[in-house]
């Protein structure tokens, strides 16, 4: 755990696209209110203390979709789905009398490693949904179990901003650029890494009660684009200088710190029900502006008398205040096991989630939409037990599906000439995903 | 072993978590209607053999503005004379010099009927039909010419159409939009008035009518945009924009904040106007008008306001290229807003001018290319 926390930066954290749509099939089908007592290995997500509270190797593989119907004034936005495998696993380990945990976390979008797309001010794009959960998640975890009732847990994930420089030299033919033009380019793309850790504690309270508390950091991805062109213009008399420097930095996502209490009871009265309730604070008001910095030159001095108008300045973008608000996300879980054979076992699940965006309308010039949402989760798992000799421990199938309400918005400008002008937003997710764990014993 | 196989099948079937479909990146909405305007392809107005984006076909016409209204297209135009005189030197490349013409008179042309295909269904294109001069000048205020056409449909289905003469503002009204129209009353409703503009004569009428708070009137008398007020679409009383001086003031049109290499602008004339609802439900009265710059080329640009008195402008361009001028705005059914404006267009070897149609949201089409 030391050395995890050793590696971390301490200036960036935790999060991604699980963050979106959630880490495995039970613990989305309970609307992510697990903190307090979760111990399969979507703990390398939701509280890493988890990882050393089961008793053997635990794998699990998962796949899940989230389909988007957003719309902006009626107009399907194209929000891409979000899907993906996951896996996970928790490896309790012995020193002496330790008892110790490892735990390894992916997620691995089903379209591409990673997606990383500048702002456009006059497009509006739902925040949210567009760029952040196109991402892969990798996280490693180490857990300790202090005392009977005190368990600890931290690790760290990793991400990757870009940056991209892009080389241009040569002669451009400005009559016939496609046949007499010389022109070579260069390109060199740094996908650079970056960790940021997350931390968590489990207290095994008496009356079957649990706490949880996790905390994840903060980060952001920046994308630094470089473009130079350094080359003449010919075909309109003597070779024409021409010099172009474009430099861009911008985040490109940037996820908030967090800190998540939670709370999960399973009554010795009735130990086949859990409710689980969890409270997430988020720190949406740091995050930092996502219009780029933009710095441009161009050096080109024409002969007069060829009518090329030159602009004495270019000028580039700058950096624009977010104005997001912190927010407390409510969560709340339901498992009821109804069927509990001495072979098998059949778990019933229920989730809902209250998001209250962080954004606010969209009244000036950016365009990063966002509504309130709503989501509620069904879900179901069967454990099989007994399977010797074929395997000395259990499997776990989990099943959920989900649908989130996305609030219908208005977006008033202030500027009656603003070029995007007025729109309304809205929509629903859809989501659906399976998983199955093998418990080692 | 069993751990081990076991872990192995998990593995491939992580491999194979990469597969999918790359999705197009969302495109862009513009609801505000300031453009930039894009002039429509010749298939997205369907008159065959038209240069892209003509809304009618007036061969061996001077054309000047024009608007639509009640699926009609009214616009002024010219027969050009057998023999014209030389072009009067001082004027702008993009003006019309009228002395090789007739006198200008009103025309009207009727929807083309013609089809397209839009994303495998069939649409209907805005083009028009050619036309037939509907009113020509007869009264003596009217100085031998009738121009700037600005159709309103009423509310019981009546068409009323304000033009400009040479002594002020008329008005002549038709049972149907492609019916006969008479003149109301047998002068202006406004002339030229000492106390505004330095007398000049009003012209280019654009009318918005806001049901239950009056009908706003837009014209120019050479000096910027102003603005009338009436009850009744007939009377009209002249709006001071700006109480705190003694004169009866333009419409404030000044852009923001020009850059450092912006040419010089003009004073902006020949307004169009709309009321358009915004899909969160708000009412805006857009002003579109043209503004001739220092470097002798036009450009339409665009102002907003709530009360159709106090106006925001907006810093850009809203549509520019061929010296367009005399902007009319139509509002599509998609939210989508239509112009129809002047650009400069030669004709046997005479600046003879044109009407094309421009939409914003720029992304949209109307038609897919054939």
């Amino acid at each position: 755990m030391s050395t995890a926390l050793a590696l971390a930066s301490p200036r960036t954290a935790h999060a991604n696209g699980v963050d979106t749509n959630g880490f495995m099939s039970r613990s989305i089908a309970l609307g992510g209110a697990v903190s307090a007592d979760v111990q399969d290995p979507s703990a390398n997500y939701y509280n890493p203390a988890g990882i050393v509270r089961g008793e053997g190797l635990r794998l699990m593989l998962g796949y899940s979709d989230v389909q988007s119907q957003l719309w902006i004034n009626g107009v399907d936005s194209n929000v891409e789905r979000m899907a993906g495998l996951d896996f996970g696993l928790t490896a309790p380990v012995k020193l002496g009398s330790v008892d110790l945990g490892f735990g390894l976390g992916l997620h691995l979008p089903d379209q591409r490693l990673s997606r990383t797309r500048s702002s456009l001010v006059d497009r509006p794009r739902w925040e949210l949904f567009d760029t952040r959960p196109h991402k892969v998640f990798i996280s490693a975890n180490l857990g300790v179990r202090l005392t009977r009732w005190l368990l600890l847990g931290a690790g760290i994930t990793f991400q990757s901003p870009s940056v991209l420089e892009l080389n241009i030299r040569g002669e451009a033919d400005a009559l016939q650029p496609e046949r007499r033009s010389h022109l070579e380019h260069e390109f060199r793309g740094d996908l650079t890494s970056i960790r940021y850790p997350d931390a968590g504690m489990q207290l095994l309270l008496p009356e079957g009660v649990s706490v949880g508390v996790t905390y994840r950091g903060a980060f952001e991805l920046k994308n630094t684009i470089r473009a130079t062109v350094d080359g003449d213009i010919t075909g309109l008399g003597d070779p024409i200088p021409l010099a172009f420097t474009l430099e861009s930095i911008s985040v490109s996502t940037y996820v908030p710190q967090q800190v998540d209490m939670g709370l999960a009871w399973r009554p010795e009265f009735w130990p086949r029900l859990r409710v689980g309730f969890d409270l997430v604070w988020i720190d949406w008001s740091k995050h930092s502006s996502l219009i780029p910095t933009e710095d441009i030159v161009l050096t080109l001095d024409p002969p007069p008398g060829l009518g090329i108008n030159v602009p004495s300045e270019i000028v580039g973008r700058r950096p624009i205040a977010m104005n997001l608000k912190d927010r407390f996300v409510p969560r709340v879980g339901i498992e009821l096991r109804a069927l509990d054979e001495a072979r098998y076992a059949l778990d019933l699940r229920a989730g809902y989630v209250y998001e209250r965006t962080p954004f606010p309308a969209q009244t000036a010039v950016t365009n990063f939409i966002d509504s309130t949402r709503h989501q509620v989760s069904v879900g179901a798992g069967i454990t099989l037990r007994g399977l010797e000799p074929v395997l000395r421990g259990g499997i776990r199938l989990d099943a959920h599906f989900s649908y989130m309400r996305v609030m219908e918005r208005q977006h008033v400008k202030d500027s009656l000439v603003d070029p995007v002008g007025d729109y309304v937003a809205g929509g629903h997710q859809f989501g659906a995903g399976v998983a199955a764990e093998i418990a080692f014993e | 072993m069993t751990r081990l196989r076991t872990s192995l099948a998990l593995l491939l079937l992580l491999g194979c978590g990469t597969l999918g479909t790359e999705t197009d990146f969302p495109g862009a909405i513009t609801t505000s209607g300031v453009g930039p305007f894009r002039q429509l392809e010749r298939y997205e107005t369907g008159i065959p053999r038209a240069p892209a984006g003509q809304a009618v076909d007036a061969h061996a016409l001077f054309v000047d503005s024009g608007a639509a209204a009640g699926g009609q297209l009214f616009y002024a135009a010219a027969e050009i004379l057998a023999d014209p005189p030389e072009r009067d030197a001082t004027l702008p490349s993009y003006a019309i010099d009228w002395a090789q013409a007739d006198g200008r008179g009103i025309y009207r042309a009727a929807s083309g009927g013609f089809s397209g295909t839009l994303a495998g269904e069939s649409v209907s294109l805005p083009g028009f039909a050619p036309g037939e001069r509907v009113l020509s000048a007869e009264q003596s205020w009217e100085g031998g010419e009738v121009f700037d056409p600005c159709p309103v449909m009423l509310a019981d289905g009546r068409l009323r159409l304000y033009y400009a003469a040479a002594f002020g503002i008329g008005v002549a009204e038709a049972s149907a939009p492609d019916a006969a129209l008479t003149r109301v009353g047998d002068g202006p409703i406004l002339a030229p008035d000492a106390s505004i503009g330095a007398g000049g004569t009003p012209r280019s009428p654009a009318v918005v009518d806001l049901g239950s708070e009056g009908v706003l009137l837009y014209y120019d008398v050479g000096d910027g945009v102003r603005v009338a007020r009436s009850e009744d679409g007939l009377s009209f009383t002249p709006v001071d924009t700006d109480p705190s001086t003694p004169a009866i003031d333009p419409i404030y049109t000044t852009p923001p904040e020009p850059g450092p290499d912006a040419p010089t602008e003009g004073i902006p004339s020949m307004p169009g106007a709309t009321a358009a609802i915004t899909p969160t439900g708000r009412r805006v009265i857009r002003l579109y008008f043209e503004v001739p710059e220092d470097d002798g080329t036009r450009i339409v640009s665009v102002s907003a306001s709530s009360d159709g008195v106090l106006f925001e402008r907006y810093g850009a361009a809203s549509f520019k290229g061929d010296d367009p001028g005399a902007p009319r705005p139509w509002l599509h059914d998609d939210g989508a807003t239509l112009l129809v404006s002047h650009i400069t267009r030669q004709q046997g070897g005479l600046e003879a001018g044109a009407l094309v149609l421009a939409i914003t949201p720029a992304n949209r089409h109307l038609a897919d290319e054939p």
